[in-house]
């Protein structure tokens, strides 16, 4: 699925390793301390990004995440078998759906409009920025698109158990992003298009792909180290961006909050391409210009 | 308007039979398919909207290998996505189809199952069960098993989810991105959902009142339901009708809650009407989402109140019949609309006595024939003040 958009990024934001003191972001103490590290974690993030667009008006709130909210539901589910059923608190039930982070957020802004969320592993964001291309291009004007996952120590063990951390290293986080149709001075780039390949697209193929997007000075943003190597060896500037993320679902929307932060750090670089693939799911592709 | 929308198969399978035909039939005759909970062991005493077939059981209907994982959610999305796609008997090649899943359990049934014998001891537990777990992997293996090409991605906006599945799928398709899409949603009951509405104090132990004064909450369900949407270029056996509007609003006041007002639920109605073009009078049917909870009957009630005023068309739940079928109602609840205005019924809301105060007009509680009703809509309201309504034109 190949979608060609616009999408001028006014702010945007990313937290993981190193997270803010929230208290910056969520005055109400009682709301910080009910709220799951990843609400916390994307709530943040969002704040960060509409406060450098300097916009917190939007015609769509559009999330993805592959792994959804993990602390909650393991919450829930102990106390399902803990307390045999009994007296169960209904805030880690209400808080496991993978929209809290979309709800919340609207709920913060008292936003009336579109909001919805996508949860369909590593292209969960992709699915996103689709939604937000589509919705440009019904003549909305502004869309907060997010992605975010934690990794939980169970989550951690049982992908380690599963053999994922002979190859890979852990990660977690979340980015959002203040997509305008229009453009404006200080944009931190534009989104010219994204796609979802398909499940069963080869190294080669996927290369092949992500090499037509090649315009002046580019460098690709790779979320795999084959990718990396293969356009290395292909003789492009190529990146494996997941020794800095690490590996979740979602790390394209983390890192596509990097690209941003690198096209201001480095004005050679005309374009970049984020080409990602998680384990055993599709590969995708966002192309970012100035 | 450009690239219209097209509805050409149905697939359902919920507490009322396996298949669209099973549906019609319990709908007509006024059965419902809701018993007391027999699919797992709890403490709770509930009654439900269940599958009446075993996972293996419908893995054996599906001409699934054996000795593999299924989660329920993915048997369910299975048998009524296929149902859908092939009844329309649409020529596959050539054409780009997607498959836009909506669940919000995902394969917890399996998960959970898994997590009681790792919790004690985390050596344990067979790890090929928590395959299913993500809500993405039933939509995916359902994508590969029937061969699709296009867009793939799955929606969890809790129990509005199929609805804004299926406005995604409407919209890629007016955007020229696909020519067809299976869109919907498929969600199996567990342990987890039944125990996470008992702790919110809103399951009733006996049969859901929706739209009664006496209401006391509602009863879980499960189940599948797919469109098949397509391009007016699209060739298929039927039309059974046009995707002529639809709107997704937040209710923006609570986590769970809904609001006094309905402002999430009147922001979609009236947004999907405008967008169809319609008069308000010119809806001939609603199916609500008349969860027989307190707080949704009483603002969705508010909600039809402001956009139709004194003239609400005619209206019911169908929750009465299957249970609230969670990330699954909306689509469930579009076929069964999308049947009564195929056939011009309007289905019988079930165990509806009194009236209650915030709705001035009853729901239509006997099944009652409608030959002429031209447009019908349905509204799935969810968990974060997500509100979704659709409207169907016949073509």
């Amino acid at each position: 699925m190949f979608m060609k958009t616009n999408l001028y990024i006014l702010g945007a934001a990313g937290i993981s390793q190193n997270e803010p003191d929230y208290k910056d972001f969520i005055q109400d103490a009682g709301l910080r301390r009910r709220m799951s590290r990843v609400i916390r974690m994307s709530v943040a993030s969002s704040i960060m990004a509409m406060r450098e667009a300097a916009v917190d008006k939007f015609d769509a709130i559009v999330t993805g995440t592959g792994w959804g909210c993990l602390a909650d539901t393991e919450k829930f589910l102990v106390s399902i078998i803990q307390n045999n059923e009994r007296l169960l608190n209904p805030s880690s039930f209400i808080q496991s759906t993978s929209n809290t982070v979309g709800a919340q957020i609207a709920l913060m802004l008292g936003d009336n409009h579109y909001n919805n969320t996508f949860v369909h592993g590593s292209s969960s964001f992709e699915s996103a920025l689709t939604d937000a291309a589509l919705l440009v291009s019904e003549g909305k004007h502004l869309v907060l698109a997010g992605g975010f996952d934690e990794l939980t120590s169970t989550k951690r063990h049982l992908l380690g158990r599963m053999g994922m951390w002979r190859e890979h290293k852990g990660g977690e986080g979340a980015a959002f992003f203040v997509l305008a149709s229009e453009p404006t001075s200080k944009q931190r780039g534009v989104i010219k298009s994204v796609e979802i390949l398909s499940l069963n697209e080869t190294y080669n193929e996927i290369c092949n792909k992500a090499e037509k997007l090649v315009n002046g000075n580019t460098l690709f943003m790779c979320g795999d180290v084959s990718i990396a190597s293969i356009l290395n060896e292909r003789g492009f500037k190529s990146e494996n961006y997941k020794e800095i993320t690490g590996e979740f679902p979602t790390a394209s929307a983390l890192a596509l909050f990097f690209a941003t932060e690198r096209l201001a750090e480095d004005n050679e670089i005309e374009k970049i391409v984020l080409v990602n693939k998680f384990i055993k799911d599709s590969s995708t592709v966002i192309e970012l210009v100035r | 308007m450009a690239n219209e929308v097209f509805v050409a198969g149905l697939g359902c399978v919920s507490a009322l039979g396996y298949g669209v035909s099973k549906q019609r039939e319990a709908l007509i005759t006024g059965a419902s398919g809701i018993v007391p909970l027999t699919l797992f062991e709890t403490i709770h005493e509930v009654m439900a909207g269940e599958v009446a077939f075993s996972n293996e059981e419908l893995r054996v209907r599906l001409g699934l290998s054996e000795g593999k994982e299924y989660s329920r959610t993915t048997l369910l999305g299975l048998a009524a996505a296929r149902e859908a796609l092939e009844e329309s008997a649409i020529e596959m090649d050539d054409l780009k189809i997607g498959f836009i899943s909506a669940t919000s359990v995902g394969g917890m049934d399996v998960s959970e199952i898994f997590y009681r014998e790792y919790l004690p001891d985390n050596r344990k537990g067979r790890l090929r069960k928590l395959i299913g777990h993500d809500c993405g992997a039933s939509t995916q293996f359902i994508y590969e098993n029937l061969n699709l090409n296009g867009f793939c991605s799955t929606i969890n906006t809790a129990c509005s989810s199929a609805n804004n599945a299926i406005m995604m799928g409407a919209r890629m398709i007016k955007a020229g991105l696909i020519d067809a899409v299976i869109a919907g949603g498929t969600d199996s009951l567990c342990r987890f959902t039944v125990n996470g509405f008992s702790s919110l104090g809103i399951l009733d132990g006996e049969l859901c009142k929706p739209f009664d004064s006496g209401r006391k909450g509602l009863n879980l369900g499960e189940g599948a339901g797919y469109l098949l949407l397509v391009s007016d270029k699209v060739k298929s056996k039927k039309r059974y009708c046009r995707v002529a509007g639809y709107a997704n609003a937040n209710d923006a006041f609570h986590q769970t809650a809904s609001s006094s007002n309905g402002e999430g639920a009147f922001l979609a109605m009236k947004g999907a009407v405008e967008m169809s073009n319609h008069l308000p009078d010119e809806i001939g049917y609603i199916n609500v989402h008349g969860t027989g909870t307190q707080n949704n009957d009483a603002s969705e009630a508010v909600a039809l109140k402001r956009v139709f005023g004194e003239n609400v068309p005619p209206f019911s739940s169908t929750k009465g019949f299957t249970g609230h079928t969670l990330g699954a109602a909306g689509g469930v609840e579009s076929v069964f609309t999308i049947l009564a205005l195929d056939g011009g019924y309007i289905w019988p809301n079930l165990n509806f006595k009194d009236k209650m105060d915030e709705c001035d007009r009853p729901p239509q509680i006997t099944l009652k024939r409608a030959p002429e009703m031209r447009a019908a809509m349905t509204n799935s309201f969810g968990f974060g003040g997500n509100c979704s309504t659709l409207i169907f034109d016949k073509v």
